[in-house]
């Protein structure tokens, strides 16, 4: 009984520290100034659970978020919740964790159960935690959006969702897809 | 090129401090948040100009974020008019639509319409028409708010319709029952200097230019009306405010006074 007490704390100790891809999300509230509207959104945010913790900088907007070690979060509900308080994702940086993931410009890869399609990056093979920013319409403020509207070609940019042109096995047609940068 | 001119003008006027659009007598085009509710507590000390005295209206109101770009309000309105102290006199409601939205990092130009339903039983005392408090009737409105640069301005268009009140009080001059508002609102944030916090005391001072013409006559009336407003928390407002006719063609009984107003907002309620 002992023994398989050790067990199952090994395993889950071992599935935390895998399962862990994502550590802090950076979001930078677009819309708003005054402490009234961000506390509407830092209340708003709160509402998450798989969210541990928020540090606020009032004067730049930015929420620093920090996930719950082995929970996955969830981008698009983070974003709705901004716009439910009434004002929108001007950025958001997320920290990922990768393991000899290889990436290219314009290609797709999984990390953490979620599908990332890269853009504007060199060819490169990256390891560690490292920060991507989002670059999907509804993460970035219009004038943003619209220089990263032509960066690919691919028809998951406007449709947020993995089409039948992915060739990635792990990737199956109709899986969220976020566009993101290094 | 004019925009442009009109914008440099205001920067010039409230320099680079940050603004608020939380304006005292006037709703900007942003609305509360989702599941949030705001109650109020409106105070108007009007000084009456063909009496003595002073016509007070309370008007409790409690307002609701419904969705990301529908909020509600609900209100009661009482008065001291028939001078045997407070009575309610009628109810309203208001909505506002925000339909369009561009925001930016600390930016925003947005539009909303909105619709207020007005029900009052009160005696008809003057020519001006306010469906909030005075007349049984509606009002159709866009308001449009831009933020821009840490200053915010705001402008507003309504189309007011007066009716019968309740109690027999017919709605006494016939063909002026109709009239369209105008309205023009800028604020800044004087304290704090920078945020550290959602528990400093924010203090905004308001100037806001509030207009109405009569379709029927077109006779007009317009006011200037400076505020301040305190912000605890980050979630409850005091506004103090005072309104002053600069001049006018229409018949008003009490266009001069006081507003002091409490508000308090609780978030993520629904």
């Amino acid at each position: 009984m002992k023994f398989l007490k050790i067990l199952v704390s090994l395993l889950l100790i071992s599935g935390f520290s895998f399962a862990q891809s994502f550590r802090n999300i950076e979001l930078q509230a677009a819309g708003l100034t005054c402490s009234m509207c961000s506390n509407a959104v830092n209340k708003a945010l709160k509402q998450i659970d798989f969210i541990q913790d928020i540090k606020t900088d009032l004067d730049k907007n930015l929420f620093v978020i920090s996930i719950k070690p082995g929970a996955e979060p969830d981008f698009d509900l983070i974003r709705k919740k901004v716009e439910a308080a009434g004002f929108s994702v001007g950025k958001m940086d997320v920290e990922v964790n990768f393991t000899n993931q290889k990436i290219a410009n314009d290609e797709h890869a999984v990390v953490g159960g979620k599908a990332l399609h890269f853009l504007n990056v060199k060819p490169q093979t990256l390891n560690g935690w490292k920060k991507v920013q989002l670059v999907d319409k509804s993460f970035l403020v219009a004038s943003q959006a619209k220089k990263w509207a032509n960066a690919t070609t691919m028809a998951c940019y406007k449709t947020g969702v993995a089409g039948t042109c992915c060739t990635d096995p792990a990737i199956k047609p109709g899986q969220r897809m976020y566009h993101v940068t290094i | 090129m004019k925009q442009l001119m009109f914008s440099g003008l205001l920067v010039a006027i409230f320099g680079t401090v940050k603004a608020q659009e939380l304006f005292v007598f006037t709703e900007p085009a942003s609305n509360m948040a989702t599941g949030s509710i705001g109650l109020r507590l409106n105070n108007y000390l009007m000084k009456e100009q063909y009496q003595t005295g002073t016509n007070y209206h309370f008007i409790p109101e409690i307002m609701v974020g419904a969705s990301k770009k529908l909020m509600v309000h609900a209100d009661g309105f009482f008065s001291n008019r028939n001078k045997q102290g407070l009575e309610l006199e009628g109810a309203g409601l208001y909505a506002k639509y925000r339909f369009f939205s561009n925001d930016d990092i600390q930016k925003h130009f947005r539009m909303a319409a909105y619709v207020r339903l007005g029900l009052n039983n009160s005696s008809i005392h003057q020519e001006e028409i306010e469906t909030y408090g005075h007349n049984s009737g509606y009002e159709l409105g866009i308001v449009a708010t831009q933020l821009l640069h840490r200053l915010a301005v705001s402008s507003s268009v309504s189309y007011e319709k007066a009716m019968d009140n309740g109690g027999g009080h017919k709605y006494p001059y016939t063909g002026r029952s109709a009239a369209v508002n105008y309205t023009f609102s800028a604020g800044k944030l004087v304290l704090p200097k920078a945020y550290t916090s959602y528990n400093q005391v924010n203090l905004n001072l308001m100037v806001e230019v509030l207009g109405q013409t009569n379709t029927g006559n077109g006779r007009s009336f317009l006011d200037i009306a400076p505020s301040l407003q305190v912000i605890i928390n980050s979630r409850s407002r005091i506004d103090l405010g005072y309104r002053q006719q600069l001049y006018s063609s229409l018949f008003r009984t009490a266009p001069n006074g006081f507003i002091v107003r409490l508000e308090h907002n609780l978030f993520n309620v629904f």
